[in-house]
């Protein structure tokens, strides 16, 4: 080391043990110093920087996500023509927080910057991951769908978790976009019983390069069936009429009635008191009365309702179907009660 | 007075709500018999006048009726004093088809001359026809009762006893849809055969004006 250098390394320890308590009181921000760092490094002060920037990214600093990013990402320009390799585990350790990063504004700080620090978000393994938040799943045949989604081809182990028993662990092979798919079953094949887990997923391509673990707490419980309404009842408007009333313009029953009772009536005064040879008026009256009442009833415009057979088979179809289709809800709806599905509620759903 | 009106009318609207909410139908009639009354060869008999009332209680295809006749006979010329005469008549009916209509019925007959009084009990077949008249709410009927079994009693010393008995009926009826009035008008014939004397018949005009008092307002024909 210069002695240049080791002056102004022991200026900035001194910087930072001096703003040190001032930045944990907040007057003095974590941004300030990678401000300061950035400086450094623009004045060739490389030391300086790379001093700076390790007190300013230790945890105690609480430095935010975007903070350490901008930090690693200074770290890495720092030391890349010195220790390159340190320089890509910096540029990696910004790219996991913020895989999105760019460096294009940084590119005059180091030589090939933005070549590396691509080829270092290249190597990065990004998973995705989609799940739905509630949603029911049917006891034996059912399966819970994730959607997953790498930055390239990797080994996705998806894990469900009681506590630290595993329950399951299911290993797939993702190259873009796949749908992870769990039966809802344990390692032993029994149907996972209703309470609280955990669920977890992690990737890993041939490299051995990881992608940041995946948690979500899960909660399974014996949802409700899923059953369907009656259909409502057959509207009249659903059936043909089955008779039509046809006019008839002469009633010859009506005739043959009111003449043949016209007549027991007037026959029937044979047994009332007088004997046989004398009829009573009373019955001449009754027996003219439905007489004439026939009469009149014949030439009268009558209804006639005849069935109209078509119409008939046509309505019992549409009842046949009906009660069909009423037993067939009915049946879905005892299956669906006789075993109900099971709810997933996955908190903190997203991707 | 008042105390027969209120029971009749604290009986009634309890029996007339407990028939409209169980479907029966019930129907009030009420009728007069203008009948002549003798021997039935002979060219002489007496002439009376006898009111009432029925009531019909209709579920399904059952009915049960219930009358009552009052009145009195004028004396008859060849022999037969003036009387009172009181029927009151129970049947039940089943109507396997709307044009038929067959069942039982059972008659007493309270009849007072002077001091004697002599009691008739009938038991019976009856049966029906029913046929419209070509008009709507127009029906032609015949109906017929058979009393093979009797019961006399008689206060007098001797009473000739009752063999059998039938009775005859030919009219017409009209009920006109969506009204609750129903009128008839029938020839009735009574038919009394007694042991060693000639049989006494009864006969005349019957006429009957009913009213629905529950049930579809729609009227079933006057019986």
């Amino acid at each position: 080391m210069c002695p240049r250098s080791a002056t102004t390394a022991t200026i900035t320890s001194f910087i930072v043990t001096l703003v040190r308590p001032t930045l944990l009181q907040g007057q003095v921000t974590v941004s300030h110093l990678f401000d300061s760092a950035r400086t450094y490094i623009e004045e060739l002060a490389i030391d300086s920087a790379t001093s700076l920037l390790r007190q300013a990214l230790r945890p105690e600093l609480k430095a935010t996500d975007a903070e350490r990013v901008r930090g690693y990402t200074l770290l890495g320009i720092a030391i890349l023509p010195e220790a390159p390799s340190q320089a890509r585990e910096a540029f990696h350790r910004a790219l996991v927080l913020d895989p999105d990063v760019r460096v294009d504004s940084l590119a005059d700080l180091a030589s090939g910057l933005i070549a590396v620090f691509e080829a270092e978000r290249a190597k990065l393994l990004l998973l995705h991951l989609q799940t739905p938040a509630d949603t029911l799943v049917p006891v034996q045949t059912g399966r819970l769908q994730l959607t997953a989604r790498t930055s390239h081809r990797a080994n996705v182990i998806l894990s469900v978790m009681k506590g630290d028993t595993i329950v399951r662990r299911d290993s797939f092979r993702v190259s873009g976009t796949s749908v992870l798919e769990w039966d809802m079953r344990s390692r032993d094949g029994a149907v996972i019983s209703p309470g609280e887990y955990l669920l977890r997923v992690d990737a890993q391509d041939s490299t051995g390069e990881t992608a940041s673990a995946f948690e979500r707490r899960l909660t399974i419980a014996v949802g409700v069936g899923d059953t369907q309404p009656a259909p409502p009842a057959l509207d009249s408007s659903a059936f043909e009429p089955e008779s039509v009333t046809v006019l008839s313009h002469r009633q010859p029953k009506a005739l043959a009635r009111g003449l043949v009772l016209g007549t027991a009536a007037g026959l029937l005064s044979s047994l009332a008191p007088g004997g046989r040879g004398k009829t009573d008026a009373k019955s001449i009256v009754v027996a003219g009365a439905v007489s004439l009442a026939g009469l009149i009833g014949f030439f009268t415009e009558g209804r006639v309702i005849r069935p109209v057979p078509a119409n008939i088979q046509h309505n019992r179809q549409v009842r046949l179907q009906d009660a069909q289709k009423r037993e067939a809800i009915a049946r879905a709806n005892a299956q669906a009660r006789s075993m109900p599905p099971l709810r997933i509620v996955i908190h903190g759903t997203g991707p | 007075v008042r105390a027969i009106l209120g029971l009749v009318v604290s009986v009634s609207v309890p029996v007339l709500a407990g028939a409209q909410a169980r479907g029966i139908g019930l129907t009030a009639e009420g009728s007069v018999f203008f009948a002549n009354e003798g021997l039935r060869e002979s060219q002489n008999y007496g002439q009376g006048a006898l009111g009432g009332a029925q009531i019909r209680a209709e579920s399904g295809r059952l009915s049960l009726t219930v009358s009552e006749l009052l009145g009195n006979v004028s004396a008859d010329p060849t022999g037969s004093e003036q009387h009172s005469l009181r029927v009151s008549r129970i049947s039940l009916l089943l109507s396997p088809a709307g044009w038929l209509s067959t069942g039982i019925q059972i008659e007493a007959q309270r009849s007072k001359q002077q001091d004697t009084v002599v009691v008739w009990r009938l038991f019976g077949l009856a049966a029906g026809l029913r046929g419209g008249l070509g008009i709507p709410g127009l029906t032609a009927r015949l109906d017929g009762v058979w009393y093979p079994a009797r019961d006399s009693k008689s206060s007098q010393f001797y009473s000739p006893p009752l063999k059998s008995a039938n009775a005859w009926e030919v009219g017409l009826g009209y009920a006109p849809k969506r009204a609750r009035v129903s009128v008839r008008l029938a020839y009735r014939v009574e038919v009394y055969r007694l042991s060693n004397v000639p049989s006494i018949s009864r006969g005349g005009l019957l006429m009957g004006i009913g009213m629905k008092l529950t049930g579809d307002s729609r009227n079933q024909f006057a019986r």
